[in-house]
């Protein structure tokens, strides 16, 4: 029996040495502090797209204030959901993130809703922020927004091409066409490169897209861009009018960031912060934005997560509205 | 044009690109080896330490990985019918039967030949030709599209081997597998009982499922009731006469690929498809075809290096990528700064001459690699089959889990197999469920698109010249296979 009791005491001791060394080891982890792994970020779109190109940017100079690199892991497909699938999987601990657009956000209206929320999501910090616009060719019928207008007045109306279903490119033609009180019928495309491929091959007159896709097209004299849906005009399309200069009630932007799972530790979440904003403060990432014509769209945690919860709403009630009336 | 391109050269004989085209070209050799790795996915990987690179050396790496890879995918096709991706499915039609009958040296040479071949030509067609053949992808609509992928289709006439009746439920087979997923056009589900359903079944873990798993699985059954022959394999490539015969399918299968490489999205697999059935066509003895013919692997081989230079063709010209590699490769460019588009030959024409040189160079490592490779690979065979059979096995569940990263694709793999399995020893083909899985959605969503655009009416189909032209040989392709069948057996009660 003593021998028993005394195995099952050193038994014990072990086990509460083995404890107290995990314990040590955490502690020792958490002075070490996070991270003490690589950060794993999450992508929805395809490598080489922008928002791909633009993690990937974020991510190569992040390591310097991380201590740990960033890598970038491409989970295209089901309009964001395989990366949110992707996302919650792991635990909410800050070494997996999402690179995001608003895009994959309004989805959460739609197909994605019974799976994922938005309240799951704690927005770190944003980086880009830009209009969208509507796109003709440079030689075709159409010069002006005007134009377009009252051409989608008579007969069958328009047609406008671009990305998706439902998604806020969509969603934008659609209150341009209630606003104006005509006929604009949407082409679902595959993304930035089949709407430019379908406007100049002359399939569609219009597309509804985002500066960045047909920027150089614009430059080679190929395409004209009629409006922008930002606030303002767009730094590099000086030329180009609003959607409110000309009368509508239409502001919509999109938005490129970073998101974790809400219930990340406060220290991790207050590093990956830290390090994306001095990412981007970095001369080589201002210059990767310069030449893409980006400005600076910095937002910090507060100030994103509240951005991006009057963004959602606001889909949420586009959807809604222009879901009802089809 | 010349001077530029002597500059081009002169640019890629610095070390760093030297180095870069043999560095690309072997990398690009064992993605496309392994099967479930496409040039696609290759040039991913790839691209995150092209960072650091200068923008030529960085492209120069990826191109000739992209190139490369295209030619590695017949290896595995010819050796033990384990098609990588579906581009180098018809590679196995002729180039299995040769390793049946002991000659894989013949298939590899021929098929490394024919790669090479249509890699240079297809370069010279882009570097002549880039700018006006551009337009070819501007002409390409919707309704086009669907044109295309019905005659694409139609290809399985000449798949469907003993019984039209069977290849006809493969390819509905297929088709019934891409509806599942979120629907493109109006984003509703569909089929969707679990998430990893969302973007509906993947192609490579079907790939390999229908011909390696169920592969294995017959290999399992031939070395259980132990009736294996033991047979000798040579790795002798080719005379220079065998290689002289299959000239002609070389030139049809790079012309053809070129061609298909130019219209954005509609990809290699459709090319060699295409390749392969018009090389029967054209052949003196079509009824050979599929017993290992020489040009049976030349042209679809042909067919798919081609689509590189096609595909570079409205990439470097408009910006926009001809295949799924191409548009992994604009990212190569915009990380770099670089935009490739209308302004790219005014703007950084070095970059552009530099790029075409590469290719030019990156074919010849390419070709050398290969047959010297050739002999070694054909060892692989005299590895016995009980050995043998489980790599292959696990070569291709790492080829389906590679395709996602979860464990989900490697089941799909072996449900695939089993029905694999099922569907050979019921003598149905399963070339034609891959086939019809990589047209279903293009046929699908063009034409509800072209719909869409023409409020409804179907005469949008043959109101436009080049969708005319395209439905003209679909119809073609059909009634030329049922004419031929009509006058082999009169008796139509045969079958």
């Amino acid at each position: 029996m003593k021998t028993v009791a005394a195995g099952r005491r050193l038994s014990l001791a072990f086990g509460v040495g083995l404890l107290l060394a995990g314990a040590l080891s955490a502690a020792a982890d958490a002075a070490n502090g996070f991270p003490s792994k690589p950060i794993t970020v999450l992508n929805s779109s395809t490598a080489g797209s922008p928002t791909d190109v633009l993690a990937r940017q974020v991510a190569q100079y992040a390591r310097k204030s991380l201590g740990q690199p960033m890598v970038v892991v491409n989970k295209p497909g089901g309009g964001g959901g395989v990366m949110f699938a992707g996302l919650f999987a792991d635990p909410a601990d800050g070494y997996t993130i999402a690179s995001l657009t608003a895009s994959q956000v309004a989805a959460l209206h739609a197909e994605l809703k019974k799976d994922f929320s938005f309240e799951n999501l704690d927005f770190l910090a944003n980086v880009q922020r830009e209009s969208h616009c509507l796109v003709v060719k440079a030689d075709g019928p159409f010069k002006t927004l005007q134009d377009v207008v009252e051409a989608a007045k008579k007969g069958s109306g328009v047609k406008v091409g671009g990305q998706g279903t439902g998604s806020a490119l969509h969603l934008m033609v659609m209150l341009l066409a209630e606003q104006s009180g005509t006929k604009m019928d949407w082409v679902p495309l595959g993304g930035g490169s089949e709407s430019v491929t379908n406007l100049l091959g002359g399939t569609v007159p219009v597309i509804s897209t985002s500066p960045a896709t047909v920027n150089q097209y614009v430059e080679a004299k190929q395409m004209r861009i009629i409006v922008v849906s930002g606030e303002k005009r767009v730094d590099h399309l000086k030329d180009v009018p609003t959607f409110k200069e000309l009368g509508y009630d239409i502001v919509m932007t999109q938005y490129r960031g970073f998101a974790a799972r809400k219930g990340l530790p406060a220290d991790a979440k207050a590093k990956l912060v830290d390090a994306i904003y001095k990412a981007t403060r970095e001369p080589g990432f201002k210059d990767f934005m310069a030449k893409n014509y980006q400005p600076d769209g910095y937002m910090g945690p507060d100030e994103f997560n509240a951005f991006a919860r009057a963004d959602f709403e606001l889909m949420g009630r586009l959807t809604q509205k222009l879901g009802a009336k089809k | 044009m010349l001077e530029n391109l002597g500059a081009g050269f002169l640019l890629i004989a610095q070390w760093q690109n030297v180095l870069a085209i043999i560095a690309g070209a072997v990398v690009g050799y064992f993605v496309g080896a392994l099967p479930g790795l496409s040039a696609g996915m290759g040039i991913a990987l790839l691209l995150p330490f092209t960072f650091y690179f200068p923008p030529l050396t960085s492209l120069v790496l990826l191109t000739s990985l992209y190139s490369a890879a295209e030619y590695g995918g017949s290896i595995t096709a010819v050796l033990i019918n384990v098609p990588g991706e579906g581009g180098a499915v018809p590679t196995c039609f002729d180039g299995y039967p040769l390793t049946q009958k002991g000659q894989p040296g013949k298939a590899l040479g021929v098929s490394i030949v024919a790669s090479c071949y249509a890699g240079i030509a297809s370069t010279i067609g882009l570097i002549l030709v880039s700018i006006p053949l551009a337009q070819i992808a501007l002409k390409f609509g919707p309704p086009e599209y669907f044109a295309l992928g019905v005659f694409g289709l139609t290809t399985v006439a000449g798949l469907a081997g003993k019984s039209w009746v069977k290849g006809f439920i493969a390819v509905l087979f297929g088709l019934l597998i891409t509806t599942i997923g979120v629907d493109a056009v109006s984003g509703n589900s569909r089929y969707i009982f679990f998430k990893s359903l969302y973007e509906g079944i993947p192609l490579i873990p079907v790939l390999v499922g229908l011909f390696a798993v169920s592969e294995v699985f017959l290999t399992m059954e031939e070395l259980a009731e132990g009736n294996i022959v033991i047979q000798k394999f040579s790795g002798t490539l080719p005379t220079v006469r065998e290689y002289l015969g299959t000239h002609m399918a070389m030139l049809r299968g790079t012309i053809i690929g070129f061609i298909i490489g130019i219209v954005p999205g509609a990809g290699k697999a459709v090319a060699s498809f295409i390749a392969y059935n018009e090389e029967k066509r054209a052949s003196k003895h079509p009824e050979l075809f599929g017993t290992g013919v020489l040009e049976g692997v030349a042209s679809p081989e042909a067919a798919n290096n081609a689509v590189v230079g096609g595909a570079l063709v409205p990439l470097l010209s408009l910006g926009i990528p001809g295949s799924a590699a191409a548009a992994v490769l604009i990212g190569a460019f915009t990380i770099q700064g670089l935009q490739p588009g209308p302004l790219l030959f005014v703007k950084e024409p070095g970059l552009v001459y530099g790029l075409f040189a590469s290719l030019l160079a990156g074919n010849l490592v390419m070709l050398a690699m290969g047959l010297l490779g050739t002999k070694l690979w054909a060892k692989v065979l005299d590895v016995p089959k009980n050995v043998l059979t489980p790599m292959v096995l696990a070569i291709t569940l790492f080829a389906a889990y590679a395709e996602s990263n979860n464990v989900y694709t490697v089941w799909l793999a072996l449900i695939f197999g089993v029905l694999g399995y099922v569907m050979r020893k019921c003598d149905f083909p399963v070339a034609p469920v891959v086939l019809a899985m990589v047209l279903g959605n293009m046929i699908e969503i063009s034409f509800r698109r072209s719909l869409i655009l023409s409020d409804g009416s179907v005469v949008i189909f043959l109101s436009r010249p080049v969708a005319v032209l395209i439905l003209g040989l679909a119809a073609l392709s059909i009634g030329y296979q049922v004419l031929r069948d009509l006058r082999k057996k009169p008796r139509i009660s045969d079958e």
